[in-house]
């Protein structure tokens, strides 16, 4: 039985929710709105408000015409594209074995694989950048994705936990069929670990998108900047030394490609930031 | 002894595992052992004892960085995981809407965190301008200077990082909040408990678990607080130093091309940031521990 609410508790709540709302929103829509206004300062017009009073595309022109934003997303795509796939193959196939492998000393390899949950990443640049250069990877790809994909312990573990639950006897029917182990992962298991798979899948893409720093170390070379080096080395001055307007239309162009990974996979994400949480 | 056939299914086995051994190996223990052994040594690599360290504990900008990082940490967090486990109870008690109010303050995760603080800097725009001191301008007479000024630029920084991660933490407490059985709400309404006794008696010590996730997370996350400093200042840490932080500092003697580094004072700060998380880590699962079994109420499995 549930007691009906007094009416002033339901007001009370969704006010506290809506200004809450509104606090989230309103940056929001004066970033989009400011970034189509007119005008000729370096700094904002003036005063404030959430609907352009003269609608230009100017701009967006004058940024596209001036800083290489293509370019910075389209490395920023590939990075994402490769540590996923790579995150994908590897944590699948480690998880798989942990959990369902047979052999003498799983156990600590689990461990082993675990150490990597314990050292922050941050604590150990200087020599990882020094192990990456010395591989000659300095200012590529795969030296940004390498070290985070191949120390993932994380997602190794959601994998594991994932297979712990499915039932054994899936390896023994693949055993008695003849498939040696390779094929058991991958044509047996593989298939089922779709939900975890799209789990990954949304939190490294908001990782990724969202690394500063180690992409930062690992490339110096600007015609391989990702979209957030860019945006730093555009915005790193103080106030009045960029174009507030170009800014603007850099930052709202910053966030389509996220907003739509939002949009289409709006339910992953929910589910897989409330997976994080409790999996750990 | 293993049979020669047990040897070779065991070696299949490791086969498999061969990238996360390697991975280990090279990206984690030798990074660690080699941070350690760099914070022993001068630029030139020769061996000097504990003297990093020394210098370390005397240098005003370390000491500087390491109490403004201590502090925004206490600061962000503080504010973020009461008001957004506040804030996720209120939404669990809705029944309107739910969805609609989760992907709104789920919004910010769009935004990387440069592009939250490019946002940032025009919104706490430190003249009239900015929107927010527009909207101040009725209750005080100078505009603000927000990431301008010494005495708020640490303010400023996490008002921008509480906006951009809350939803996140709201998102987590919500889940938390499922887990809770409805059996227990029911048996306290039968006993005449009102909502506020039943969120003290029973959705607090139920969403244990979730809050050791969300400080021990939230907590390291704020204590390697960088991109939020370096999108605003850049390496200066400017104004005054105050946005300077631990891994500023660590970034700078390690990388920077335009200042003076030194990699030993680097490591060694690596060294010191890594028992400061140790330690927090410890500290918050003491504390979740404590009490009643933290497996009772344990977060469920789906």
């Amino acid at each position: 039985m549930i007691r009906k609410r007094p009416i002033g508790v339901t007001v009370v709540y969704y006010t506290v929710l809506s200004v809450f709302a509104l606090v989230v929103i309103i940056p929001f829509v004066w970033m989009l709105s400011t970034s189509f206004e007119k005008f000729n300062t370096y700094s904002l017009p003036f005063p404030p408000s959430l609907i352009p009073k003269v609608f230009s595309l100017d701009n967006y022109k004058f940024m596209f015409m001036n800083i290489p934003i293509w370019s910075y997303l389209f490395n920023t795509v590939c990075i994402a594209l490769i540590s996923i796939v790579l995150n994908i193959i590897i944590s699948t196939m480690t998880g798989f074995v942990l959990s369902k492998g047979q052999f003498k000393g799983k156990g600590v390899m689990l461990l082993v694989i675990l150490t990597n949950m314990m050292v922050p990443f941050e604590t150990k640049l200087l020599p990882m950048f020094q192990v990456v250069r010395s591989l000659g990877l300095a200012n590529t790809w795969l030296g940004v994705v390498l070290p985070s994909v191949m120390t993932n312990a994380m997602y190794i573990y959601f994998v594991k936990q994932y297979c712990d639950e499915l039932p054994g006897d899936l390896y023994e029917a693949g055993v008695v069929d003849g498939a040696n182990k390779f094929k058991i992962y991958y044509k047996l298991f593989l298939p089922l670990l779709t939900p975890i798979v799209a789990t990954i899948v949304v939190l490294d893409v908001i990782n990724i998108w969202n690394d500063l720093l180690w992409p930062m170390i690992v490339i110096s070379d600007p015609d391989l900047f990702t979209v957030q080096i860019g945006m730093t080395i555009y915005n790193s001055g103080s106030n009045g030394t960029v174009h507030a307007g170009m800014a603007l239309a850099l930052s709202v162009i910053s966030i389509l490609p996220l907003a739509a990974v939002f949009v289409f996979m709006q339910r992953y994400i929910v589910q897989s930031i409330a997976f994080s949480g409790m999996k750990q | 002894m293993m049979s020669r056939r047990q040897l070779n299914e065991n070696i299949k086995w490791y086969l498999f595992l061969l990238i996360p051994i390697l991975g280990t190996l090279i990206f984690n223990l030798y990074p660690l052992l080699s941070t350690l052994v760099q914070s022993f040594q001068n630029v030139n690599g020769s061996f000097i004892g504990g003297v990093n360290y020394s210098i370390l504990i005397k240098d005003a900008t370390f000491r500087q960085s390491l109490w403004n990082t201590i502090y925004m940490a206490i600061l962000g967090v503080g504010i973020n995981v009461p008001v957004a486990f506040i804030i996720a109870t209120i939404l669990n008690n809705i029944t309107v809407g739910k969805n609609v109010y989760k992907v709104v303050f789920l919004l910010p995760m769009v935004m990387s965190m440069v592009t939250a603080a490019t946002l940032f800097k025009y919104i706490l725009y430190p003249s009239e301008q900015g929107i927010v001191n527009y909207m101040l301008s009725a209750f005080i007479s100078e505009p603000l200077k927000w990431f301008n000024d010494p005495a708020m630029a640490r303010e400023s920084v996490i008002l921008m990082a509480v906006w951009k991660g809350m939803g996140y933490n709201i998102i987590l407490f919500f889940a938390g909040l499922q887990a809770i059985p409805v059996e227990l709400y029911e048996a306290a309404s039968i006993d005449g408990a009102g909502e506020f006794k039943k969120w003290v008696y029973i959705t607090i010590p139920g969403m244990k678990n979730s809050f050791v996730f969300v400080f021990i997370t939230s907590m390291i996350a704020a204590l390697k607080r960088f991109t939020e400093v370096y999108a605003i200042s850049g390496e200066t840490g400017a104004p005054g130093g105050m946005l300077n932080t631990i891994m500023l500092y660590i970034y700078k003697n390690s990388f920077s091309t335009l200042n003076y580094k030194d990699e030993g004072l680097a490591t060694a700060a690596s060294v010191v940031l890594f028992l400061i998380i140790l330690a927090a880590t410890m500290i918050n699962m003491g504390i979740g521990n404590r009490g009643n079994s933290p497996k009772a109420l344990k977060g469920g499995k789906r």
